[in-house]
């Protein structure tokens, strides 16, 4: 999307809100937090329209926002690890699901935000080097972390 | 048998029902009429994130004792790096520098900078979870050796330079181990310049990024069963030099590096140091930071200013 398109406010939020939503559910392991961080995302969004200049995706800018919002939404409101996310109960065929998602959401932050970020939004290295501002090695590292740690969490039904 | 690559199936599997609606139009409406407020504001300052400041400066206000830090130059240019202060109640960004019947005709600089090192602990489900630098509980938890604890270092959102003035039209960081970045325009280097209208905040934001050795330190050994040493930790210095309407320049350092309690820790060219503000209102930081054995900070000074 070319940076005259960002004008268009309500058309990215429309793209994006789920988008945004999930990634900070995902990351807050709250959605009432989640909310308030969404919330905060697209007045960023909104506020900041003019300084994109189209050098990344607009996905990536979006996304690097809401990493800089989560992690300020944790660090105001001291949330503790919680794994009590709503999530389907008492269904066999969702139990390796529940498994996965509870790893992930198990894991220490910076190997939580790596796996969010390249598993489930599908960025690259580079561009997760710039969303979560480190450098690649420090990514490789992480996301080569993340898996040892899920594969100590989910055993032997987890490889690669 | 469960696949790597079949995460994002699960994930998104689990998380299709969430729905996100919100009344954008009053959102909008709400943020134009709070950009117009500020606008109108000479000197104003505002942000949206977390960040902390390390640095303060002591202003020079004409009917007070504290001390004037003013920057090495050779003309009669100054200018102030300011910390920005926190709403206790919010935890927002609060620095008021407009209508400021007090605050002296000078250019300023605001600086953020902070970092964050948490613990996280696994294995006693009394103990279980997050902990961050300072926190009573550590000594307990570092006395067991039955405990995984997995250390993580974050920066604080945008560690962010702003600069505020109309007399300065030109300013350049530089940092000596580390980076600069330049967020508006994506540009990493060891000396980052702005110019003109680019130089004030709000959207043209200069961070810096700890040197590969801090940040590999950091890294490092992610599985821990005894508190950082922060006494090895690398350090840094940025020179920031303000180039003034007339031509002339003024130049302050600040040296970074963290004390034995994890704090990083801004030191100015005098030798006082600045940590970690708290507020009392918008008008208060701390500096000379006295700790116990625990690593609470028990004494320390305020370099006030005079009540708006």
């Amino acid at each position: 999307m070319s940076r005259e398109n960002l004008m268009d406010f309500d058309s990215i939020y429309l793209e994006y809100k789920d988008y945004i939503y999930r990634t900070c559910i995902l990351y807050l392991k709250d959605h009432h937090l989640a909310e308030d961080c969404t919330q905060d995302v697209f007045i960023k969004v909104y506020k900041k329209q003019k300084s994109y200049k189209g050098k990344s995706s607009l996905k990536t800018w979006i996304t690097r926002i809401c990493i800089n919002c989560c992690r300020d939404m944790l660090r105001k409101r001291k949330v503790e690890d919680n794994l009590d996310e709503s999530l389907p109960e008492d269904e066999s065929d969702h139990t390796k699901k529940l498994i996965v998602s509870e790893a992930v959401m198990s894991l220490p932050l910076q190997f939580r935000e790596v796996v969010i970020l390249y598993y489930y939004r599908e960025f690259t290295m580079k561009e997760i080097a710039e969303i979560t501002h480190t450098k690649i090695p420090n990514v490789e590292y992480r996301i080569r972390r993340a898996k040892e740690l899920l594969k100590e969490r989910l055993g032997d039904d987890f490889c690669e | 048998m469960i696949f790597v690559s079949k995460l994002k199936n699960m994930l998104e599997s689990e998380l299709d029902h969430y729905e996100f609606n919100t009344d954008i139009e009053a959102m909008k409406r709400s943020e134009t009429r709070r950009q117009r407020r500020r606008k109108k504001v000479l000197l104003s300052v505002s942000s949206f994130v977390f960040i902390i400041i390390v640095v303060s400066a002591v202003l020079i206000i004409p009917n007070s004792k504290n001390k004037e830090e003013t920057a090495i130059n050779n003309n009669s240019h100054s200018f102030f790096i300011v910390a920005s202060a926190l709403d206790t109640e919010t935890n927002k960004p609060l620095v008021k520098l407009t209508n400021s019947k007090f605050l002296p005709q000078k250019d300023i600089i605001l600086m953020q900078i902070r970092f964050a090192c948490t613990y996280y602990v696994h294995g006693d489900s009394e103990l279980e979870g997050s902990y961050e630098m300072g926190d009573k509980r550590l000594n307990e938890i570092f006395a067991r050796d039955d405990l995984t604890i997995n250390k993580s270092f974050s920066g604080m959102g945008n560690d962010a330079i702003w600069i505020e003035g109309e007399n300065i039209k030109k300013v350049e960081y530089t940092a000596q181990n580390g980076m600069m970045y330049n967020w508006a325009d994506k540009i990493q280097d060891k000396t980052i310049t702005l110019e003109g209208e680019t130089i004030y905040s709000d959207d043209k934001e200069v961070s810096w990024l700890p040197p590969n050795e801090l940040i590999t330190w950091m890294e490092n050994e992610n599985t821990t069963n005894k508190p950082v040493d922060f006494s090895t930790a690398p350090q840094d210095t940025i020179t920031i030099t303000a180039t003034y309407s007339d031509g002339n320049t003024a130049t302050r350092k600040l040296k970074l590096y963290f004390n034995q309690y994890g704090y990083l820790v801004t030191e100015t060219e005098d030798g006082k140091r600045y940590n970690d503000c708290e507020l009392n209102g918008y008008k208060k930081w701390k500096s000379n930071v006295t700790y116990n054995e625990n690593g609470e900070e028990v004494a320390w000074d305020y370099n006030g200013r005079a009540k708006d």
